[in-house]
């Protein structure tokens, strides 16, 4: 079935369309999930919830761009939603870490090692990584859609990079003194 | 900001075609929530459907209640409007009674019938229903209209 005929039967909540159409999203939306969420429980709750409310709103997608792209966007702002609930940006921290000079040797690191990781960052500096190096979205988008200023989202990912690195460090460290 | 590059670079390059595949219980849970979801949207029409039966049924209902209570109007009125009539014609009765002793007196009565008649031709209604009634209502009225005579 063609993805356009497949949507159009969900928005008549078709119940084998949608179905299908989780199959065909699940996976890409669940890897979402999974870089902002902070653990795979919780990045599954986000994924049947961002799913469900998929399907709630798939009659409001007008074809425009890709229809990947849209339920990511809306998987995205469910997420977004819950830590507003938590108030989890209240905090702020101006401040901008020392940045070392070292570079880092990706190739023995796993995609699973950098999901837990990512996983295990504070949840703003998470989410301002995520929104800014994997979802492209700008310092002035970010700030408005946490209700945080500019500087904030700036420092907060550069925060983020620092401990990333630092762990990307350790664990190099730690692997390279293993294999020795 | 070499090395932040390089981590931006690293986490989107690894990313990049990521995906996972969630475990089999995710869908299960979705699908029984959309189940639930469509029963509630089943509930709401079948309200409407019996809200709607009903209210054709209580609007048919008052319809017909008021067709017949309009056709019922004629007969329960005029028995009403006669018994009133059988009331004065007790009281009257009495009257009678009180002025057939003075019967013969005058002629004046019968003038003063013709004004009542004339009076009462205002209540086109009440006119009827004393003609409909019986002939004794008008024989009792005019003796009513006799004692208010002999009143003035």
């Amino acid at each position: 079935m063609i993805l356009e005929q497949l949507i159009h039967e969900c928005t008549k909540n078709n119940t084998k369309a949608q179905e299908q159409l989780y199959h065909l999203l699940a996976p890409k939306l669940f890897a979402v999930c999974l870089k902002y969420s902070r653990s795979y429980e919780e990045a599954q709750d986000n994924l049947q919830e961002g799913i469900l409310l998929v399907f709630e709103k798939i009659s409001q997608f007008k074809n425009i761009g890709s229809f990947e792209g849209w339920a990511k966007r809306v998987v995205i702002n469910y997420i977004l939603q819950q830590y507003r609930n938590q108030k989890v940006f209240e905090i702020i921290s101006e401040k901008i870490p020392d940045t070392d000079e070292v570079e880092i040797e990706d190739e023995n690191v796993s995609i699973e090692f950098l999901t837990q990781i990512i996983q295990s960052l504070p949840d703003r500096y998470r989410l301002v990584f995520n929104l800014y190096v994997m979802d492209d979205y700008s310092h002035k988008e970010i700030a408005e859609m946490l209700g945080i200023n500019i500087g904030t989202s700036k420092s907060n990912l550069a925060r983020a990079k620092a401990i990333l690195k630092d762990k990307i460090e350790s664990n190099s460290n730690y692997s390279i003194k293993k294999t020795k | 900001m070499k090395d932040h590059k390089n981590i931006e670079r690293l986490f989107q390059e690894k990313f990049k075609d990521f995906e996972a595949i969630p475990p089999q219980e995710s869908w299960n849970i979705i699908a029984s929530r959309l189940n639930e979801k469509k029963k509630k949207k089943r509930i709401i029409p079948i309200w409407f459907q019996l809200s709607g039966i009903a209210a054709s049924f209580i609007i048919i209902g008052a319809l017909i209640w008021n067709f017949q209570s309009n056709q019922n109007t004629n007969s329960p009125n005029n028995s009403n409007e006669t018994v009133v009539v059988g009331v004065d014609n007790s009281n009257s009765k009495d009257k009678i009674s009180n002025t057939d002793f003075n019967n013969n007196e005058t002629l004046r009565p019968e003038k003063n019938i013709e004004n009542s008649e004339n009076n009462t031709i205002k209540f086109d209604s009440k006119r009827i229903d004393f003609k409909k009634s019986n002939p004794i209502v008008i024989s009792n009225e005019k003796s009513n209209i006799r004692y208010k005579d002999k009143k003035k």
